[in-house]
């Protein structure tokens, strides 16, 4: 049963030609950042070559070298690996959030409920941006704060969708006969209600690991990132000031950047249409 | 009762700074007086707003300034932070106003135009082109359009707002401007356009299926009247919101452009503050473009009541 509605899964999926489209671009880029110690041996941010070296038909300058004469390819190969390992860990960390805070609200509702409702109206409103800039500025710019800068600015689409199933789901047959067997609530929130609420939970997380990905980008853009681990969005900053005499310093990592954000962009999408039991239907 | 509700959100974010300024590791005092203060103005500071009083009081002293509208001073720029914002938002505004209302014109063609023959070969183009705007980092679309117009073709200039060697005046000066503003507003442009195309795409065929839209086709109305007196009237209703819940990153878009442009707005102001570690100027801000969002929120609320009778006659 559960193989069967995996493989439906798979196989609508697999008709969504964007979806298909996205996945591959993930896809290529996360080998390329597991594979950069491969492909580009040696260390990317040593001194190599001559600075400015335009484009050319060799692994070192593939891509140019900077200001510094070090290689593009190479930033961006070991860079891809901090950009996407920040928007993983801080996307999973914002939906652990956004789960824990979205469930109990739901589950226990009255004051808590409302209290929440509250917290996440202020974080509707509040600047994400620039909230997660001043934390990074205040905390310093490690990658850890980073990381945490834009989890705790970002839980709270996803805690308002989970509370809004919760309140639903915890009326429904199944969750009053758990309870009616004297099933703890850890338990009935967890096993019965968390499994349910699951589709848009894994539609959100692919969403905000790109969202994850431009916001660091941004921070990174007005001198937030954490110099010690140059990220995609770092590269673009380097580029800014030698825009007229180096441009495959700014258009390489952004492709990536694009490339990759599109990639999970579809891939969001075609989980939402996989996992729609309304749209199958149709 | 709208306005009720912004009051305690302002106080809200007055609070989140204070509890920034003051459990962030380091210094509260160096926080509220900029990285580059001397001992004396360090000083002054600690008495100003109570640093050895307890909590509570230096959390009233605190909103107490804000709402003054004093903001501290900045050590970079050498002037109280309100004033160096006051006379730097309009030219952030000058960015963001005609772009907005240009991508909202042209987003609502567009998802019109995409809404009638959906998967049409105008309707993919569109939705290719929007889910690209809406995946790139906006400041990176500045960087390529600054390398290839401006750099390379020489068609825009690449920096600032005005020409600097010439004493321009009038017209002159107004059309200068201009040519200033063009590329950073192009790029303001694509990115909004990318969001509000969809989503008019999507509440336009949303709207299709209701009743109402069924009955007036049925009726035998021209095409051209269901669709802009029916049809576009409700779809309207979804875009004014999201443009509300999306004013926000209009500004987060706008500092980050404004960087790659050298544009003499806010932007820049962030990214000297940032490179200070001029934290008065940083909150200062955060606290202005936060005010600045739910003000328009609140504009975005009476706008669609405007909009929607059945609220209009029901509050």
């Amino acid at each position: 049963m559960q193989l069967r509605g995996l493989r439906r899964f798979a196989r609508t999926y697999a008709k969504n030609r964007n979806a298909t489209a996205g996945l591959f671009f993930v896809a290529l880029f996360s080998l390329l950042s597991i594979l950069a110690a491969a492909i580009f041996p040696g260390d990317p941010f040593g001194l190599g070559g001559d600075p400015f070296i335009p484009p050319s038909l060799n692994n070192f300058s593939l891509m140019g070298t900077d200001d510094l004469g070090r290689s593009i390819f190479g930033q961006l190969l070991y860079g891809g690996r901090i950009s996407l390992v920040i928007g993983l860990v801080a996307a999973a960390s914002s939906a652990g959030l956004g789960i824990a805070f979205g469930l109990l609200a739901g589950y226990f509702a009255g004051f808590s409920g409302e209290a929440f409702m509250r917290v996440s109206e202020v974080f509707q409103v509040i600047p994400r941006f620039f909230l997660a800039l001043i934390l990074v500025a205040a905390l310093g710019t490690s990658i850890y704060n980073i990381i945490f800068a834009i989890a705790i600015t970002s839980w709270p689409v996803l805690a308002r969708i989970v509370r809004a199933e919760t309140l639903s789901l915890k009326e429904k047959e199944f969750v009053e006969a758990s309870r009616a067997i004297g099933e703890s609530d850890t338990r009935i929130m967890f096993s019965e209600i968390l499994p349910n609420c699951l589709p848009p939970i894994i539609v959100n997380t692919s969403l905000l690991v790109g969202q994850a990905i431009l916001t660091e980008a941004g921070l990174s853009f007005l001198g937030l990132g954490d110099p010690t681990k140059p990220t995609w969005g770092y590269m673009l900053y380097n580029a800014q000031p030698f825009l007229r005499y180096a441009w495959w310093m700014a258009v390489f990592p952004g492709i990536a950047i694009t490339l990759v954000v599109l990639g999970l962009n579809l891939i969001g999408d075609g989980l939402n249409d996989a996992l729609n039991p309304k749209l199958r239907q149709m | 009762m709208r306005v009720a509700q912004a009051i305690p959100l302002f106080f809200a974010i007055i609070i989140i700074n204070f509890v920034i300024i003051h459990f962030a590791p380091g210094d509260p005092a160096s926080r509220l007086a900029g990285e580059f203060a001397d001992a004396n103005y360090l000083n002054m500071i600690r008495e100003k707003f109570g640093l050895n009083k307890p909590l509570y009081e230096q959390l009233a002293l605190y909103i107490y300034n804000v709402l003054r509208g004093d903001f501290g001073y900045s050590f970079y720029y050498e002037q109280p932070v309100i004033k160096i914002i006051e006379s730097t938002l309009p030219n952030t505004l000058l960015l963001m106003g005609p772009s907005l209302l240009m991508a909202s014109l042209v987003g609502l063609f567009l998802g019109v135009v995409s809404s009638r023959k959906p998967y049409s070969v105008t309707d993919n183009t569109v939705t290719v082109f929007s889910l690209v705007g809406y995946s790139l980092p906006i400041f990176w679309l500045g960087q390529v359009l600054l390398i290839a117009f401006s750099l390379d073709l020489g068609w825009f200039p690449s920096a600032g707002m005005a020409s600097v060697r010439v004493d321009q005046v009038g017209l002159a000066y107004v059309a200068d401007v201009v040519w200033h503003l063009f590329l950073p507003s192009v790029v303001l442009v694509v990115w909004q356009l990318a969001l509000l195309s969809r989503l008019t795409r999507a509440s336009m065929l949303e709207v299709f299926r209701e009743d109402y839209i069924i009955t007036a086709r049925a009726k035998g109305l021209p095409e051209r009247t269901v669709i802009y007196k029916h049809a576009l009237r409700n779809a309207l209703l979804a875009v004014v919101t999201v443009i509300g819940v999306n004013v926000q990153y209009m500004f987060a878009g706008a500092v980050l452009t404004e960087t790659v442009f050298s544009w003499p707005g806010i932007g820049r102001l962030f990214y000297n503050a940032i490179f200070a570690r001029d934290y008065p100027l940083l909150m200062g801000m955060f606290i202005i473009i936060s005010l600045a969002v739910i003000v328009s929120n609140l504009i975005v609320d009476l706008l669609y009541g405007y909009l929607d009778p059945r609220i209009r006659f029901t509050t």
